[in-house]
């Protein structure tokens, strides 16, 4: 079903709750009144099969009125659609009603939006603050929230910052509170020796334990509070935040280049993915077409890069359920991975190697041949990996039916990646809306076929998903010969600067030079979001442009964040040995789920 | 005969002294720094909810009575087996008796749940 | 002059009992730098190579170690149960190695003129004692996690309560077909016994089912989930550190040679070579080094049992079983005897 059919249903049925249509880029906003947003998003849903809610942001235009606009990024994967719908919200009224209903995945993104924009959602089952904690003053991605010291207080003292801040009041007591999705909520005190009540009232023996941020197996700062009977996990709920940096709102005050290293902290496993998504959506603002060898270059890079996440994945995997020699095997293979992002970008982690339009700089010497080695090695050993786990009964009762969640589940989690694909669901945004010339390349995206997703069918759909970024790199180490010689960049000087022979000779060029480097570039007034399917899932970037060097606002999608969602739901149940192979499989990457 | 566990009882005097020495050591050499976060008790990075120390789950239990009933079996098997050629069939069919009592225990432990730790 | 006879056996005691500490303690000290250098070599690694490396590999390394942890600050939790917390790492490693009073190492010799046993002790319930002092391993850890008022150590304490006394039915039905061959509860006369033929022959099931019991008593992979690291932080020993820590881990590993050690004296003739082939303490010790690096090796290729797989398998799958190899070899032993 096409956007013009889907508006024009849109039409007939709500003739009066139509604000506005706004096409820009190949997207679609509709403006709704606060009042039919739940009519709307229910219909969506069971009509119009919107199955996921994928991302729920706001822009805060401060001095115009009304200020805030509430967005709301609906999927389709059944008619392959994106629809957005937007609430305007005027500053002295920030109430809204809460999608948690219809879209149970809604959850940790209002919260993150009352959190960090102040707005509130009225029947969220427990709005409370997500990534801050709850001491904080102020809602940081306002416009008008003060800066200077540290926006999040942790090298200094609540006591020493707080006076220094316009409106200081009394530090409130420090709790931290923990919320569940749908069930009975607690707060969990702070200080020592303080009781604590369980979850489930207390009634049976259960024990309050910390798992979390500072634990050899929560992979990275994850803390979860855990409800256990014996070893039978009651509640399990994830608390994040621990690594929140306040990326968003640090892109807000650098241009648009500079912004590029913050994103390669966000998921450091897959920083060529964040790049990535951030130029498609940077290129697709200023309409920059990208040439064909810096296509090549990136999908090389990303499909090895995918291949390295994944060797982590399956291998932390496998050392959480107490197999550590899979770990080090896979450490060892992804050394080699990052031998490759060395050559071209210097850096090893944090690459930041793409630029809007292209490349940075061409591919090094001997790239394809470094390439080729790795895309040698890396099939026998994942059958050393197969050889070690696939048939060991030990590995296989620790991981067939841990975990069961079915697509509907997921689907109403907004899960995307190779969570989604082990419940049976295809979609793969490479297949759905290629980027960067995917539509080129033979492969296949591995689907489970079993009706429930658990923790061994997502390591069989990791462990395919390497196979096939191999034939991709394959086929694209033919395309990168084709192009040798061809330029890495566009030829576009509003987005690229020119090389530097052009410099002697043309005045125009020198031009281009001097305001790419002192201004930096400017997109049309306007947002406009590209997302990748990243390790992890749909990683997508929403750029909004207020027509400045400076971008009024990037809102990062990241797949793990609604991913960590489905926790509660799929630990339920299960044994505290359990909890870690779970995690295992959800896959986070701390820095991508706190940003 | 009663001599022979007096080696035994040297070497328990032995082993009880140096534990005594190990630990002693280790609280005189060695640092002494403590602080109130330092000797909070571990808890991934967080203050602790409540103590540990309270009432556990029944299947401990329910594990250590089941113990309880097949080590005393163990025993009654020691001598059984030392003197096994001399008892002969007589032997064997007096303990596959006994057997066939705890078989019935152990199945119907098994029936009842007894060993699902769920 | 002539000594008492119960004087000459005190100062052997004495004498026996402390080489045999001094023994387990080196061995100990360097059993920890080959695990690390054969995991190492299993996983790809290079593994320690500093402290005083000769062909690549650190010999000064468990020197290092060892005083690295004397040298560490020893602190008491402020709601630990002082008492317990202190002597419970003291009980682990005191029962680990009094197991060895029973052990036959050597046969026995004439050195000049004078007759010479090399165990500490031939009591005839030599099994039985093995048995006992294993059980009250399991104290150390328990009170170690209770001491420590850690979730997670009383979590570790719990579960490795419940593993141990489970798997310990097993073990000691395991042996039973042993002594239904030897006829005897000593272990001098069960070693001696198998001068020519090992029990293995005649008990493989036993054979099985015993080391398979004893990975999970020594809380080894696959069975090591009262310290797993993952889920557990370190289980019991959380919250220790300096020489208790050491002599937790001191006690994990002598028990490791343990019952390395009897089985291969249960099983494998103790020090009998095959066929009766120059008998001796190399033996012995060739057979434990064989036991301990097969443990080793499970380490670096399996992954961890859950709790209740675990406890699963110990009562529905080897308990059964060790009780049809003691009927079976019953049955063979009467049918084949008369």
């Amino acid at each position: 079903m096409s956007t013009e059919t889907t508006l024009q249903k849109l039409r007939e049925r709500f003739p009066n709750a139509i604000q506005n249509i706004y096409p820009f880029r190949g997207e679609t906003t509709v403006t709704l009144p606060r009042e039919s947003l739940l009519q709307v998003a229910r219909w969506l849903y069971t009509d119009l099969h919107f199955e996921m809610l994928l991302d729920l942001t706001a822009l805060d235009w401060l001095p115009r009125e009304p200020r805030f606009d509430i967005l709301y990024y609906f999927l389709s994967m059944q008619n392959n659609a994106r629809l957005r719908l937007r609430v305007q919200l005027a500053s002295n009224d920030t109430n809204i009603p809460s999608l948690t209903t219809i879209y149970p995945g809604a959850n940790f993104y209002e919260r993150e939006v009352f959190d960090l924009f102040g707005i509130t959602f009225n029947g969220h089952p427990f709005l409370h603050r997500l990534l801050l904690p709850d001491y904080v003053t102020g809602h940081p991605l306002r416009k008008d929230h003060p800066l200077g010291y540290e926006p999040v207080e942790f090298t200094h003292t609540y006591a020493e910052i707080q006076p220094g801040k316009p409106n200081a009041v009394a530090p409130p007591k420090p709790r931290r509170l923990i919320g569940s999705v749908g069930g009975a909520v607690t707060e969990l005190p702070l200080t020592l020796g303080e009781p604590a009540t369980p979850w489930s009232g207390g009634q049976s023996e259960t024990l309050l334990i910390n798992m979390g941020p500072h634990h050899p197996s929560t992979h990275g700062v994850l803390r979860v509070a855990l409800e256990v009977d014996g070893e039978k996990i009651v509640n399990a709920m994830p608390d994040i935040g621990y690594l929140h940096t306040g990326i968003e709102k640090n892109a807000e005050y650098k241009t648009y280049l500079k912004a590029i290293p913050l994103f390669d902290r966000m998921d450091y496993f897959a920083t060529f993915f964040n790049d990535l998504a951030y130029c498609l959506a940077v290129e697709k603002l200023m309409e920059v077409d990208v040439p064909e060898r810096a296509q090549v270059a990136r999908v090389i890079l990303c499909e090895v890069q995918r291949i390295q996440s994944h060797l982590i994945a399956v291998g932390s995997q496998a050392m959480d359920i107490g197999a550590v020699t899979v770990m080090t095997y896979a450490f060892r293979e992804r050394e080699a991975a990052l031998d490759i992002f060395e050559m071209v970008a210097g850096a090893r982690m944090m690459t930041s190697y793409f630029r809007f339009g292209g490349l940075a700089q061409d591919l090094p010497l001997g790239f394809s041949d470094a390439v080729r080695a790795f895309i040698q090695m890396i099939p026998p050993r994942l059958k050393e990996y197969e050889d070690l786990l696939n048939k060991n009964p030990i590995w296989l009762m620790r991981t067939r039916g841990i975990a069961e969640y079915t697509a509907e589940q997921a689907l109403a989690h907004s899960v995307t990646g190779p969570m989604l694909r082990a419940t049976g669901v295809n979609w793969d945004l490479r297949k759905a809306s290629p980027y960067s010339g995917y539509e080129q390349y033979d492969f296949e995206v591995p689907v489970s076929t079993r009706a429930k997703a658990d923790v061994l069918e997502c390591y069989y759909i990791r462990m395919e998903e390497m196979r096939q970024s191999i034939r991709i790199v394959e086929q694209a180490l033919a395309k990168l010969e084709k192009t040798r010689g061809q330029p890495y960049v566009t030829s576009n000087r509003k987005v690229a600067p020119p090389p530097k022979q052009e410099l002697q000779s043309s005045m125009e060029a020198v031009i281009h030079h001097f305001k790419l480097w002192t201004e930096g570039i400017t997109p049309p007034v306007g947002y406009a979001y590209a997302s990748v399917e990243s390790p992890r899932g749909e990683l997508g970037f929403l750029v909004s442009s207020d027509g400045t060097p400076k971008p009024h606002r990037v809102r990062v999608r990241t797949p793990s964040f609604a991913n960590l969602q489905t926790l509660p739901m799929i630990s339920k149940g299960y044994y505290l040995a359990d909890l870690v192979g779970i995690i295992a499989m959800t896959d986070i990457i701390l820095g991508d789920v706190d940003r | 005969m009663p001599v022979d566990y007096l080696p035994i009882l040297v070497m328990i005097a032995i082993v009880t002294a140096f534990a005594v020495i190990a630990l002693t050591l280790s609280a005189m050499t060695g640092p002494r720094r403590p602080n109130p976060t330092k000797l909070s008790p571990y808890e991934s990075g967080m203050p602790p909810f409540g103590s540990a120390r309270r009432r556990f789950s029944i299947k401990y239990y329910l594990t250590a009575v089941l113990f309880i009933l097949f080590d005393i079996e163990i025993i009654f098997f020691y001598p059984w087996a030392v003197l096994f050629r001399d008892l002969g069939w007589f032997g064997l069919s007096a303990m596959g008796t006994f057997m066939l009592v705890l078989l019935i225990g152990y199945v119907y432990v098994w029936r009842k749940g007894g060993f699902e730790w769920d | 002059m002539t000594l008492d006879p119960i004087v000459i056996t005190l100062i052997e005691a004495v004498v026996k009992t402390i080489v045999v500490i001094v023994a387990l303690l080196t061995a100990f000290a360097y059993l920890t730098l080959v695990e690390r250098y054969v995991i190492a070599k299993i996983q790809s690694r290079i593994g320690p190579n500093r402290v005083g490396a000769i062909g690549g590999i650190a010999l000064l390394q468990p020197i290092a170690d060892a005083i690295k942890m004397i040298f560490k600050e020893d602190f008491w939790p402020s709601q630990a149960d002082k008492i317990i917390y202190t002597i419970a790492p003291g009980i682990a490693v005191g029962t680990a190695l009094l197991a060895w009073a029973v052990m036959p190492l050597h046969p026995s010799t004439e050195i000049f003129g004078y007759r010479v046993d090399f165990f500490i002790a031939d009591v005839n319930i030599g099994v039985l004692y093995l048995l006992a002092i294993g059980s009250l391993g399991v104290y150390g850890i328990v009170l170690g996690g209770w001491g420590s008022n850690n979730k997670y150590s009383m979590l570790g304490a719990l579960r490795s309560t419940a593993q141990m006394i489970s798997y310990e039915v097993s073990l000691g039905l395991a042996l039973v077909g042993v002594l239904m061959i030897s006829g005897s509860l000593s272990l001098v006369t069960i070693v001696e016994k198998q001068s020519f033929i090992w029990n293995v022959v005649w008990q493989p099931l036993g054979f099985i089912i015993y080391f398979i019991a004893a990975v999970a008593e020594v809380n080894r992979l696959p069975f090591d989930l009262p310290e797993a690291e993952t889920e557990l932080v370190a289980g019991y020993q959380t919250e220790y550190s300096s020489l208790k820590f050491a002599l937790f881990y001191m006690a994990e590993y002598i028990n490791m040679i343990t019952v390395s050690a009897i089985a291969a004296t249960m099983f494998l003739g103790g020090y009998q070579g095959p066929f009766g082939i120059l008998p001796g303490v190399h033996w012995l010790v060739l057979k434990i080094m064989f036991f301990i690096f097969v443990m080793m090796w499970m380490r670096g290729t399996l992954p961890r049992f859950r709790y209740d797989q675990l406890m699963r398998f110990g009562w529905q799958v080897l308990l059964p079983l060790a009780l049809a190899n003691i009927f079976i070899t019953a049955l063979v032993m009467l049918v084949v005897g008369a």
